[in-house]
């Protein structure tokens, strides 16, 4: 669908990331020159429990209904199977 | 030359008058003609590589003061050599976009982006219809329209000062309209814009501070709310393949305005003044080639101040994830395309930086975070593969 998002924000993933890794304040190198790549490593400790895993599951209406499920967001709405509407009643 | 963005105004005119509009042809009705628009297929979008995934963008004026019919006409013309992974993309204030514009948008597979300026309060304190009459409630009607129709269109946002402090108030915006894709910016000194609001103080602090508390609530209330310039800069962090500034290399973006005048870097610098630069009109799509145009004085002298520019800005903390600035901020703060850092930077890029930064610093200390919280609040029986994914029957 035009103008659809279905990914996890990367800053979420990079938040839970310095959580999981106890990332000081520090490690983020606040005051020097921001380089490509800098954070590339602060993902990996948590490669598992970012993946997105999809679901197929029947729809009301009958069919198939590809449903998606973010590691560790068990609060976030199925954006693929709320096409209308406000987030809250998705 | 391989053009990523190609801006297309079908016409100057705007159906509303907003008070930090840079446009100073807002009032002229002019149509892009048919030849213009075949001019643009032949010698832009035909040549095209064919794994492109150039975007091709209906922009400013407001593009939905052409007629459908117009675009019926334009699309017949371009689609046919249009590369399969480039797209189409229309930039609306949405106030006129009914069934008919959607049913457009789903034919050709148009994205849409709508400008709104946040909550209703803020909107329509500058977002006004030629007549002086609020348009928030006509905006969110198009929007509204778009989601019943399936679409999720990014919304742009200007920021001014006064509602710097209410991050809560435009974060339960976003979130009780279910907006998902949103960008901030400012309005910028350009054009027929002579002053910003943000003139006269620093007001990158507060604007960090802002993004850092819409960032907070979205996490907190695990809302997947996605913000273009922090999300970019994000990636480029994390080791996404870096694009490229278009707006300081040549002819990575294309402007054509209505009347086939021909720019490039970015859309804005059209609307200057610059004489020792034809006003960056740099030739018109019915009589130039891009090619050519390489070759001209007023071309060859924007492009080489630009690379003084960002030779300039090489020395800034923020050039790896910025590239060089924009030119038309430079040229309409300092005067010089060969210019560093302007506060339209400071405002925007390096607010957002700095926001990331700050928000991801306020995670190393909290204990227990989110991560934790959810980590104990999840079942143990599972769908797909990973202990951290929840039954799929408590997501619905």
């Amino acid at each position: 669908m035009p103008g659809t998002k279905h990914t996890l924000p990367l800053v979420f993933a990079l938040a839970m990331a310095v959580e999981a890794n106890g990332a000081s304040a520090e490690a983020l190198h606040m005051d020097v020159k921001l380089e490509p790549g800098s954070f590339a490593g602060l993902l990996d400790a948590l490669q598992n429990e970012l993946s997105i895993e999809p679901a197929d599951q029947p729809s009301e209406a009958g069919g198939q209904t590809r449903q998606v499920q973010w590691g560790n967001f068990p609060n976030f709405p199925n954006f693929l199977n709320c096409f209308s509407g406000n987030w809250r009643n998705c | 030359m391989q053009p990523r963005l190609i801006i297309l105004q079908p016409t100057p005119y705007c159906n509303i008058a907003c008070s930090y509009c840079y446009l100073s042809h807002r009032n002229d009705r002019t149509l892009m003609s048919a030849p213009v628009v075949d001019a643009v297929r032949d010698k832009i979008i035909a040549k095209l590589p064919r794994d492109s995934s150039a975007g091709i963008v209906w922009h400013a004026g407001e593009p939905t003061a052409a007629p459908i019919r117009w675009y019926e006409d334009a699309y017949e013309r371009l689609e046919p050599v249009r590369p399969p992974a480039s797209n189409f993309a229309m930039q609306t204030n949405g106030v006129a976009v009914d069934d008919r514009w959607i049913e457009l948008f789903r034919r050709t597979r148009t994205e849409v982006s709508l400008s709104i300026d946040g909550p209703e309060r803020f909107h329509d304190a500058r977002r006004l219809t030629r007549n002086g009459k609020p348009t928030w409630h006509l905006a969110m009607r198009g929007l509204k329209r778009l989601q019943d129709a399936g679409f999720r269109p990014r919304v742009i946002t200007v920021l001014h000062p006064d509602g710097l402090p209410c991050a809560d108030e435009y974060f339960e915006f976003y979130r009780t309209n279910g907006i998902s894709d949103i960008s901030f910016s400012v309005d910028e000194m350009e054009g027929s814009n002579t002053a910003s609001s943000f003139q006269g103080a620093d007001h990158k602090a507060a604007i960090t501070k802002f993004i850092v508390a819409v960032l907070k609530l979205a996490y907190e209330n695990q809302y997947p709310l996605h913000i273009r310039e922090v999300e970019r800069i994000a990636g480029i962090l994390s080791g996404a393949p870096v694009s490229g500034n278009e707006l300081v290399e040549p002819w990575a973006a294309v402007v054509v305005a209505a009347d086939g005048s021909l720019s490039t870097y970015s859309p804005e610098l059209m609307e200057v003044t610059a004489p020792e630069y034809r006003n960056f009109v740099f030739g018109n799509i019915l009589s130039d080639d891009l090619a050519g145009i390489g070759d001209s004085v007023s071309f060859t002298a924007a492009s080489r101040e630009i690379a003084k520019g960002v030779d300039a800005c090489k020395s800034c903390r923020y050039f790896d994830i910025c590239g060089g600035g924009s030119p038309v901020n430079k040229y309409c703060e300092h005067g010089s395309l060969s210019a560093a850092e302007t506060e339209f930077c400071r405002l925007t890029t390096q607010a957002a930086a700095d926001a990331l930064l700050d928000f991801l610093s306020a995670h190393a200390d909290s204990t227990p975070g989110l991560l934790q919280r959810n980590r104990e609040k999840i079942p143990s029986r599972t769908v797909g593969k990973g202990a951290a994914h929840v039954p799929i029957e408590t997501l619905v």
